[in-house]
């Protein structure tokens, strides 16, 4: 089938707002975006919110600009990008702030969208712009007395400005050297406390007694992954929570612009190692859309139906974590006795158990094996016996109950103004699916029942991934039973890529949320700028709100329902 | 042989029962545990992995005993000691110290709950020597779950003494010959079983150590043989009280046909099985849900046990089944609600506030 | 309470039910046709390898893993293969470089158990001529030549 056409809003709904310019920025094949300068851009996305209705910030990245010339080195400053998208027609809109070399710096919209503040840390740590006004502007991957900003294409490791002694006295006195020598910037949060310290240092005066800050993490048995977790305690009670990552960083998108596309792919899966297959396809598809590449019907089952089947081993582990996380030791060992026959018919058809590395441009690398087709076909007709099982030990056991009715409440406002996506939205009534609503590969055929809740507590969010389990494996099945005959992979895909210069950002519902890849061609074979939309991120960011006011046994409960995957959020 | 020597020797030989106890209590909650969750449990060790907790213990006699920077040194180090201390000494006040030592405690029961009470000190000790904080947390948890529940506790044994009339442990088990106490006094056995769940930090109770929440609580920073001493107690407690459980409520060494020592264990491992079967199924309460059954729940039920059971000895043993086992259902159907219920008007009330704010219940984004 | 009793009833079936797990140094795993495991040169029906050393596979390893040595020909034209490795500590097992062989040159072994002592070790040395050249037997592949590490 064709690739969707890229997702434009219409003109009258984007020129009706004052300071907004279409601007087609970076050439045919692109996406369409929108320009506006940093003097107008509060205004302008505040217009874009409340007037036009596009309350979900689904991106917020920054590009290096792409030079005119190849052999250009001096690119000539930085492009901020936001992607708002609206719910009701489903459009999304790119706003792009270009900011010269010599004035690296933008209003905050963390006063729009509260979700903003981490994202636009991340932006401050890898491109080292300012944003003015943001409450906490401190690194956020990176280690604090990081030096330089790595995503700028001048940063070099050992950058010639600065020597290696320079980099260690600056790192001892926790200073900031530029790697071109300008003069270390931002309103980095020394003198002024963030809002964790404020909440967290006073204790009550009457009592004399001080808050207990708790290191919760990363070495923590049921910390998921590395998350770090700054609680600050009274008695039991959490006053306020912070989570700090950045432990698992492997500078996934720096590596990706020194990579060939197919490099990429497997780097892909290593972002959200529980789900590989989602941003692998997300990947693909922004590929696909950028190279004017085609898929077959079957590739488009085959994507299916891995994504869903992707999607139960991730609500596996999730659910595994669930119980361990409120003290069941049992369901980790059931879900994990299911998830490894999935995970044997993963290694099965791809060759590896999660790294798989399987989608390639136009198509899926190998055909199923038809053994291994029939084989996981019986399984997913005994699926649903399978999760009335998970139920039986969790879902009526009063004591979960007890432990997850009411407690970890998301409010749906917060979950839109967080830019909560996923099953962690749905829980709380916030009625978003990209399967259903924006469809790829062959989600245009085969129909998606959106689990929903209602309150939004930790049991909500556990019985919508019980029931998106259960949903899942009718995708799955019907993918299977309904495949088509024909090739696994397009035709006339050269091995290396060189799509032509542009931009696209192509989303799809990660078992997490909303997943979408922004990558920025040059027109050589690796991406100039590639970026993953996490939805864990922004979900693991919405988590102070929740464990405020809980006890240390419901942090981790809630935690768990969230559902955070560090790879993901570090990248 | 003289007395001083006729006591050692079965000192010595009581340790060993007990230590032999505890290790086979090891071997059985790994094995079953694995069982229940569909896996094998140990398998190198011997016979189905028989020899795995000497293997353990070999293991950690081998690793360095650490005391980490900035702990209360000389506490830290006989925190175990406090705690193990009395796992053993608890065995003086039970029934069989007659044959031993040639004496009994006419109040075994008291004698059994006063030892068994310095058991939080070690733990206190023990979490706030650590110089660590989830330590510190789990020893507080710690002290103040075995207070609350050790008064249900030891007002639900009342019960058994009250119909025994007595608090020699001998006479409580002779009492049962004709009709096991747990006919008589199920609602006593609720409260003490739940309580002694409590009291043994075991799943759902297991606040102090919760491995999700505070690493290992009490004995995270705890290594080698000092934190073998804390495990070896903690199994040679489950085995202790299942005992005293069975003593009290399943008619002690009574049964037919096999000698009593048989059907002492056997009925002891019975319950310890279940107890392990309870750890395998389910979550762990909240620490304020925790507090909130032992308070409120368990200290007015184990009272109006003693009610019933005064009521009972008056008016005969068919109005005393007919009244604690009504007692005992309407206790089964609080517990199972008062945590969710708490729950459930959070939820309502967070869905008024929403539709109180005007955009309605289900928001459209 | 009825909640508390169905999972203790799905516990106690699973007690009954026979064990999940599979004793793996005993019994060992066979991995399926498509596993992306350890490496091994195919060779030609006169014990060369099929290698053309064209660098194809090297310059596309995304870990730059694979370093292929090789001399001019000295009868014809292209080139012969003098060493072959690759640096298992730095491989991730993605498979590009044998999806990448035009040649069926490069193909996967089977064997997964690749750890070492130490990280030298890790440098799997598939084809070097002045070693196989002494008679040993050209490395194969299916025992990676990895020092004395434990197989």
């Amino acid at each position: 089938m064709t690739p969707a056409a890229p997702t434009v809003v219409d003109a009258g709904a984007l020129w009706g707002v004052e300071g907004l310019e279409a601007h087609d920025v970076l050439g045919p094949g692109g996406l369409a975006t929108a320009l506006t300068s940093p003097e107008r851009l509060v205004s302008t996305l505040e217009r874009l919110r409340d007037e036009r209705g596009f309350t979900h910030l689904t991106l917020l990245t920054a590009r290096e600009c792409v030079p005119e010339d190849a052999q250009e080195t001096d690119t000539g400053g930085v492009d901020l990008v936001y992607g708002l998208s609206r719910h009701s027609d489903h459009t999304t809109v790119i706003v792009t702030v270009p900011l010269a070399e010599d004035a690296l710096c933008a209003p905050t919209i963390s006063c729009l969208w509260p979700g903003a503040n981490p994202l636009e840390r991340e932006v401050y740590d890898l491109f080292g712009v300012v944003f003015e006004g943001h409450p906490d502007l401190t690194r956020i991957v990176l280690r604090d007395d990081f030096v330089g900003h790595p995503l700028r294409k001048s940063f070099e490791l050992s950058p010639d400005g600065v020597s290696a002694e320079e980099v260690l006295a600056a790192a001892a006195t926790h200073g900031d050297i530029l790697p071109d020598g300008a003069s270390p910037e931002g309103p980095c949060a020394t003198d002024q406390l963030s809002p964790f310290a404020a909440a967290a240092l006073p204790g009550d005066p009457e009592l004399r007694s001080e808050r207990l800050i708790l290191n919760m993490g990363p070495q923590h048995p049921s910390m998921h992954g590395v998350l770090h977790l700054w609680l600050a305690l009274d008695g039991e009670q959490v006053v306020a929570a912070q989570p700090t990552h950045g432990y698992l960083h492997r500078c996934i998108e720096k590596l990706c612009e020194a990579r060939t596309y197919r490099a990429c792919t497997t780097l892909m899966d290593r972002c959200d190692y529980v789900s590989g297959f989602q941003t692998e396809l997300a990947l693909m598809l922004a590929l696909e859309e950028l190279a004017g590449i085609e898929t077959t019907p079957k590739a488009d089952y085959i994507r299916v139906l891995m994504s869903e089947l992707v999607r139960i081993t991730s609500h596996h582990t999730w659910y595994a974590a669930a119980g361990l996380d409120t003290g069941a030791l049992t369901p980790f060992l059931y879900a994990f006795i299911d998830r490894e026959l999935i995970v044997d018919f993963f290694e099965e058809v791809t060759g590896a158990r999660m790294m798989f590395n399987y989608l390639r441009p136009g198509g899926v690398k190998d055909d199923i094996p038809p053994a291994s087709a029939a084989r996981m076909l019986d399984y997913l007709k005994g699926f649903d016996r399978a999760v009335d099982e998970y139920e039986a030990l969790l879902t009526n056991n009063e004591v979960f109950r007890a432990r997850t009715r009411g407690i970890g409440i998301l409010e749906p406002r917060d979950a839109v103004a967080y830019g909560v996506t996923g099953p962690m939205a749905r829980a709380s009534g916030v009625d978003i699916d990209v399967r259903r609503d924006e469809p790829y590969s062959a989600y245009d055929r085969i129909p998606v029942n959106v689990a929903l809740a209602e309150v939004g507590d930790t049991f909500d969010r556990y019985t919508v991934r019980i029931a998106e389990m259960r949903e899942s494996a009718r995708i799955a099945r019907a993918a299977l039973e309904g495949m088509p005959e024909g090739p696994h992979v397009a035709e006339g895909v050269g091995r290396v890529i060189r799509p032509p210069r542009g931009a696209a950002f192509r989303k799809v519902e990660s078992s997490r949320g909303e997943l979408g890849i922004y990558v920025v061609s040059d027109g050589g074979p690796q991406p100039w700028r590639l970026k993953v939309r996490s939805p864990a991120f922004s979900n693991l960011h919405v988590a102070p709100l929740l464990l405020e006011g809980l006890r240390i046994g419901d942090v981790v409960a809630v935690l768990g329902s969230v559902d955070v995957v560090m790879g993901e959020i570090d990248r | 042989m003289s007395d001083v020597t006729r006591v050692l020797f079965g000192i010595v030989v009581l340790v060993v029962i007990v230590l032999i106890n505890t290790v086979v209590v090891m071997w059985v909650e790994r094995k079953l545990l694995g069982h229940l969750q569909s896996r094998l449990g140990p398998m190198r060790t011997g016979y189905h992995g028989a020899l795995q907790p000497f293997a353990d213990a070999l293991k950690l006699l081998g690793k360095e005993d650490l005391t980490p920077a900035g702990a209360s040194r000389t506490l830290f180090l006989i925190a175990p000691l406090i705690a193990f201390a009395p796992s053993l000494l608890i065995y003086s006040a039970m029934p069989w110290v007659e044959q031993i030592a040639g004496f009994s405690f006419d109040v075994g029961i008291f004698m059994l709950f006063a030892i068994a009470a310095a058991f939080p000190v070690g733990i206190l000790v023990a979490g706030w020597a650590s110089h660590n904080k989830y330590s510190l947390i789990g020893g507080f948890r710690s002290a103040a779950q075995q207070i609350s529940y050790e008064v249900p506790m030891i007002i639900a044994a009342m019960g058994v003494v009250m119909l025994a009339e007595s608090m020699k442990l001998e006479t409580i088990v002779e009492r049962q010959e004709t009709l096991w106490n747990i006919v008589t006094q199920p609602f006593a056995f609720l409260v003490f079983f739940i309580a002694l769940l409590a009291e043994l930090n075991r799943v759902p109770f297991d606040m102090p150590e919760a491995e999700s929440e505070l690493v290992a609580g009490f004995n995270t920073e705890y290594s080698s043989m000092r934190f073998a001493l804390f495990f070896v107690a903690e199994y040679m407690n489950v085995f202790t009280w299942s005992l005293i459980c069975v003593l009290l409520f399943f008619g002690g060494w009574s049964g037919p046909v096999l000698p009593g020592i048989v059907w002492l264990l056997i009925k002891t491992y019975a319950l310890i099985c279940v107890i392990i079967w309870i750890r395998g199924t389910f979550p762990r309460v909240r620490v304020d849900q925790l507090m909130e059954v032992g308070w409120k729940l368990l200290i007015p039920a184990s009272l109006l046990n003693l009610l019933i059971t005064a009521a009972g000895v008056i008016t005969g043993t068919f109005g005393l089944v007919v009244a604690e086992l009504a007692a005992a259902a309407a206790l089964v159907w609080i517990v199972s609600r008062i945590g969710a219920r708490a729950g459930d008007r959070t939820r309502e009330a967070a869905l008024a506030a929403r539709s109180d704010a005007a955009s309605g219940g289900a928001v459209s984004p | 309470m009825i909640g508390m009793l169905k999972g203790m009833a799905t516990t106690a079936r699973h007690l009954f039910m026979p064990t999940f797990n599979a004793g793996y140094p005993g019994i060992p795993k066979v991995l399926p046709e498509r596993s992306r495991s350890s490496f091994v040169l195919p060779l030609d029906d006169d014990g060369l390898p099929l290698c053309k050393s064209c660098q194809l596979c090297a310059k596309s390893c995304p870990d730059s893993a694979i370093i292929i040595e090789s001399e001019k020909a000295a009868d014809g034209p292209g080139r012969v293969l003098t060493r072959f490795t690759i640096d298992l500590g730095l491989c991730m097992y993605c498979g590009i470089c044998v999806e990448m062989c035009t040649a069926s040159g490069l193909a996967h072994a089977g064997e997964f158990e690749n750890a070492t002592h130490l990280r030298e070790e890790t440098l799997l040395v598939l084809f070097d001529r002045a070693r196989d050249a002494k008679g040993a037997t050209p490395a194969t592949g299916n025992s990676p030549v990895v020092g004395e590490g434990p197989s």
